[in-house]
């Protein structure tokens, strides 16, 4: 299922029209840290289309838990989600200084067929990381994310010889349902075993094919990925 | 694939649109009836699919079709990286099907009924043409893409909840439940998922999800006769999923019984009692 990524790729031509057709519409330049939409906020029906920078897009959920659902980045549209709505659900914070388009609905509908074709292949990224949490191990999960970053790179600016990771491990561990000590222990066992090359927020990848194998090859669940089973901790109640 | 035999009579004369009981839930909703009568238009025919048939299938060729649950419930399910076969949706009447596989040439995931279910088939070509000149139309599928991008967004932050207890009652709170008409008017719900299938789901164990039933039945918020719930404490329900305690009062059930309890040893004439707060 991992090849499913693959149509996005065709997909990333059509997003391009998209911003073409909103040319001279408003931009918007967002500070490092500073919230684009916050949840609550009116959506005034527009969506945003990423043009430098990166945000992280999280949802607090019933427990007030904030859980980052993804990191778009450049090339990626933001607000998909909340066409219909009046409110937004989740809130995306730039990770570094960033510029977006403001893209209304109305010029979207112009393009119907190429706004449904981005929202089906959204679906489907958001339905195979969903996928990926089940019964899978932190390091099957840490080499599809930092497989998947690059393949997004490579086809954005054809295999730069580094890849920039603008988010920090929490945010890694919050959106791979890992502790941050996992994320940072699994990354330097990567480093050690030569599949990558890691400098602060830069990495780039030495063993493309151990990585996919990594991510893809069928593994025993190993006990520090398995769901945390906390059943028991509120037998108090009953 | 369902034998396409099932569709029988119905396939020459599906019910219209305005007289469907999902209407509101379905593609016309909010629309007016004469737009409604256009929507009806585009529908192609009606299929009946038993439980456990097949709506479509990985690898299946997408012939460019969406379909609306008209009665019954499906689960979509895809392989997982290890290819166990892994629930990703979970879908009843009202909700549309192939809207994710638009783009596809073939399927990337199957679609199953959970029960005796019947849709009603559109042509998304034919849906895309009509919206040209139809906005409310227009409005309406992008919304519906829109709304299950946010389901699978939610989706992925159910099974990413730590708490199984947690868990599981946010999974029933965002299921849809409804009132029936008759007797007491305590919502009810029909779950056609087995506990393996919602354990599936959730990522838990089936072991897990049945003492979650039990322990929720336990507490009074929630009744269950074989796949048939009943919500008796929708505020119980919401605090467990928000992670607190159900308080002891406001609830039906055994809870509203402690309470009444304490009301009446603290009235006890000559007796000095500690107020339950």
């Amino acid at each position: 299922m991992h090849n499913d990524t693959t149509p996005a790729a065709g997909g990333l031509p059509h997003a391009r029209l998209l911003p073409d057709h909103a040319a001279g519409g408003q931009r918007q330049w967002i500070r490092r840290n500073a919230s684009l939409y916050r949840a609550g906020d009116p959506v005034a029906d527009r969506v945003f289309f990423i043009h430098a920078g990166s945000f992280k897009h999280y949802r607090t959920d019933e427990t007030g838990a904030r859980k980052i659902t993804c990191f778009p980045t450049r090339g990626d549209f933001l607000a998909l989600d909340s066409i219909g709505l009046d409110r937004h659900s989740c809130t995306a914070v730039a990770l570094e200084d960033s510029e977006v388009h403001v893209i209304s609905h109305a010029i979207l509908r112009q393009q119907m067929s190429i706004l449904h074709r981005l929202l089906a292949q959204s679906i489907r990224e958001m339905r195979n990381r969903t996928v990926q949490m089940h019964n899978t191990t932190a390091e099957q999960r840490l080499a599809t994310f930092l497989l998947d970053r690059a393949r997004w790179h490579d086809r954005l600016e054809g295999t730069p010889p580094r890849y920039r990771l603008p988010m920090s491990r929490c945010d890694i561990g919050n959106h791979l349902y890992l502790s941050p000590e996992s994320v940072s222990r699994v990354m330097h066992h990567f480093k050690q075993a030569g599949l990558i090359v890691l400098e602060n927020r830069y990495f780039a990848l030495l063993d493309v094919s151990a990585l996919e194998m990594l991510a893809t090859a069928p593994h025993p669940a190993s006990p520090h990925a398995a769901q945390p089973s906390l059943a028991f901790s509120h037998s108090s109640t009953s | 694939m369902y034998e396409t035999s099932n569709s029988g009579s119905d396939a020459a004369s599906p019910l219209p649109c305005c007289e469907c009981h999902t209407r509101s839930v379905c593609l016309p909703a909010d629309m007016s009836d004469a737009d409604c009568t256009r929507v009806s238009g585009l529908l192609l025919q009606q299929h009946h699919l038993l439980r456990g048939d097949t709506l479509q299938g990985v690898n299946e060729p997408v012939r460019g079709r969406w379909y609306a649950i008209r009665s019954g419930q499906f689960k979509s399910f895809q392989a997982d990286p290890h290819g166990k076969p892994c629930i990703t949706r979970f879908a009843s009447a009202g909700d549309l099907l192939g809207l994710d596989s638009l783009d596809l040439d073939r399927y990337t995931d199957s679609t199953m009924a959970l029960c005796d279910s019947t849709v009603c088939e559109f042509s998304y070509p034919q849906l895309v043409d009509a919206a040209r000149h139809f906005p409310s139309l227009a409005r309406v599928l992008e919304c519906r893409l829109s709304e299950q991008l946010a389901q699978q967004q939610a989706l992925a932050l159910l099974v990413r909840c730590d708490y199984a207890e947690q868990k599981f009652a946010q999974f029933l709170s965002h299921q849809a439940w409804q009132c029936s008409g008759h007797g007491d008017q305590l919502p009810e719900l029909h779950l056609a998922l087995s506990r393996k299938e919602i354990a599936d789901y959730l990522g838990l164990t089936h072991a897990t999800v049945t003492r979650m039933i039990s322990r929720l039945q336990g507490l009074g918020i929630i009744s269950v006769r074989y796949r048939q719930l009943r919500l008796l404490d929708r505020p119980g329900l919401h605090q467990i999923a928000a992670g607190r305690h159900p308080s002891s009062k406001g609830g039906a059930g055994t809870t509203s019984e402690h309470a009444e309890h304490h009301s009446a040893w603290t009235t006890l004439p000559g007796i000095h009692l500690p107020s339950p707060e």
